[in-house]
């Protein structure tokens, strides 16, 4: 049970986010881009993105690798660490879907296997946003920050066509 | 008392505006936009609504934030009656017990942070142990020769210039940031801390800030005779003045190896000690 309002600090959230970079056994590019990102060229502290050194101080993960198995109980026990309300940015292919590594023996295959994992060990994730890409632009991950605490809106949109018989 | 409490008010809500000012000349210099002056009180605000993580250890844990943040309120608000008496004997009782209360402040950081099973806390601590033992000595012994009457020039400007290099140091910027050097170093005294308690640590930190601008504020106005509301106000008007030259210092200096950075600071704080201890007893 949560002693949190969750909308109250995802309202606060909006103008502080304090990011973690969490990797999963990820090829390093990605992480390489969360670093281009943090860099003054960005400027991303006038959004109130800073980032911090423990997941005990972070309001969202970013979040790249295909979740090796070595790494599964750590990565657990980090996004436990971070008090509610949790967010996390998904980046890269391997972190969305386990990228090519999405059946080898030494991976579970992405955050969707990750979450399923989470939820059996009772950790409650409060939002998560995906980025895709590989590696993922600098850019793209700002926005998907910028998406994820509901500053812009989403450009893609899920559309089902229904063919017609005729 | 009720003085007492509207200027730790003032103190609480100016200290985080000033450190949001920080942040945007930092920016500046770094020429970037950097975020809204407000910055700092966002991220308390919003450090305040997340969930509250009581960390390893109990809650007697939480308690010693608080009592720490405490201790710095009433340490700071002490520091302005002796702002107030313009530097002189009368103020000594009052400045005595503004060195133990930041004395006691640090050792509530350095037993929160090593009583943690994580040894980074520990490592922090500890960190936060060595550039007690190599700054506050000195702090002490500068400002009680200022206040107690050290009116020879050599002695006063000695005893000025470590009161100034003291007060640097315990605001925590680089390169005496090495107890909570925040992304960089995985480690700190406060890296167990989450949600409300690190919004609480958080303001230990900016008032911390606030406590050295205004020891640096008073070495510099030593050399005046204001005294009563005259001296307060130069005080306050300096305060934000010299919390942007600490700005401007700490970001043009570079981060050096954490050993090292203690080692030079003891080094010349003890030369410069040791030296007027000789010009008091000279009197020159």
């Amino acid at each position: 049970m949560s002693s949190v309002n969750l909308a109250r600090a995802l309202r606060a959230i909006k103008r502080s986010v304090w990011v973690y970079h969490l990797n999963s056994g990820s090829c390093n590019a990605c992480d390489i881009e969360i670093l281009d990102a943090l860099t003054p060229y960005f400027d991303v502290e006038r959004f109130g993105i800073k980032l911090v050194g423990s997941p005990r101080h972070a309001d969202l993960i970013l979040f790249t690798g295909p979740v090796t198995r070595e790494s599964l109980p750590k990565v657990v026990r980090a996004i436990r660490a971070m008090p509610r309300p949790r967010l996390i940015l998904v980046l890269g292919s391997c972190g969305v879907s386990g990228g090519i590594w999405w059946d080898t023996y030494s991976t579970i295959g992405g955050f969707k296997k990750l979450e399923e994992v989470l939820r059996e060990n009772g950790v409650e994730v409060d939002r998560v946003v995906y980025v895709p890409g590989c590696p993922v632009r600098p850019e793209a991950i700002i926005y998907g920050i910028l998406l994820l605490l509901g500053v812009v809106e989403q450009k893609v949109k899920k559309v089902e066509v229904v063919a017609s018989e005729s | 008392m009720l003085h007492s409490l509207a200027v730790a008010a003032i103190q609480l809500v100016l200290a985080p505006v000033y450190d949001g000012l920080e942040r945007k000349v930092r920016a500046a210099i770094h020429t970037r936009i950097g975020p809204p002056v407000l910055q700092t009180w966002y991220d308390i605000v919003k450090l305040f609504s997340k969930e509250v993580v009581v960390p390893v250890g109990g809650s007697w844990y939480a308690l010693v934030a608080v009592l720490e943040m405490l201790t710095l309120v009433t340490a700071s608000v002490l520091l302005v009656h002796v702002s107030s008496a313009g530097l002189n004997r009368a103020a000594l009782f009052e400045a005595s017990v503004f060195i133990v209360l930041t004395g006691i402040a640090t050792t509530l950081a350095v037993v929160r942070a090593v009583s943690q099973s994580n040894v980074f806390s520990v490592l922090g601590g500890f960190r936060e142990f060595s550039l007690m033992i190599s700054a506050e000595p000195f702090l002490a012994t500068s400002l009680l020769l200022l206040i107690s009457g050290a009116e020879a020039p050599a002695s006063k400007a000695i005893a000025a210039l470590v009161l100034v290099i003291a007060a640097y140091v315990i605001s925590g910027r680089v390169p005496y940031d090495i107890a909570e050097a925040e992304p960089e170093l995985a480690s700190g005294v406060n890296i167990e801390l989450a949600g409300p308690l690190l919004g609480v640590a958080t303001l230990s930190v900016v008032l911390k800030k606030f406590i050295s601008a205004t020891l640096t504020a008073l070495a510099l106005t030593s050399w005046s005779s204001l005294v009563g509301i005259a001296s307060l106000a130069a005080a306050a008007l300096l305060t934000p003045i010299i919390w942007i030259a600490h700005t401007v210092v700490g970001t043009l200096l570079g981060r050096s190896r954490v050993d090292l950075a203690v080692r030079f600071l003891y080094t010349t704080l003890f030369i410069l000690s040791s030296m007027l201890l000789v010009s008091y007893g000279l009197g020159v």
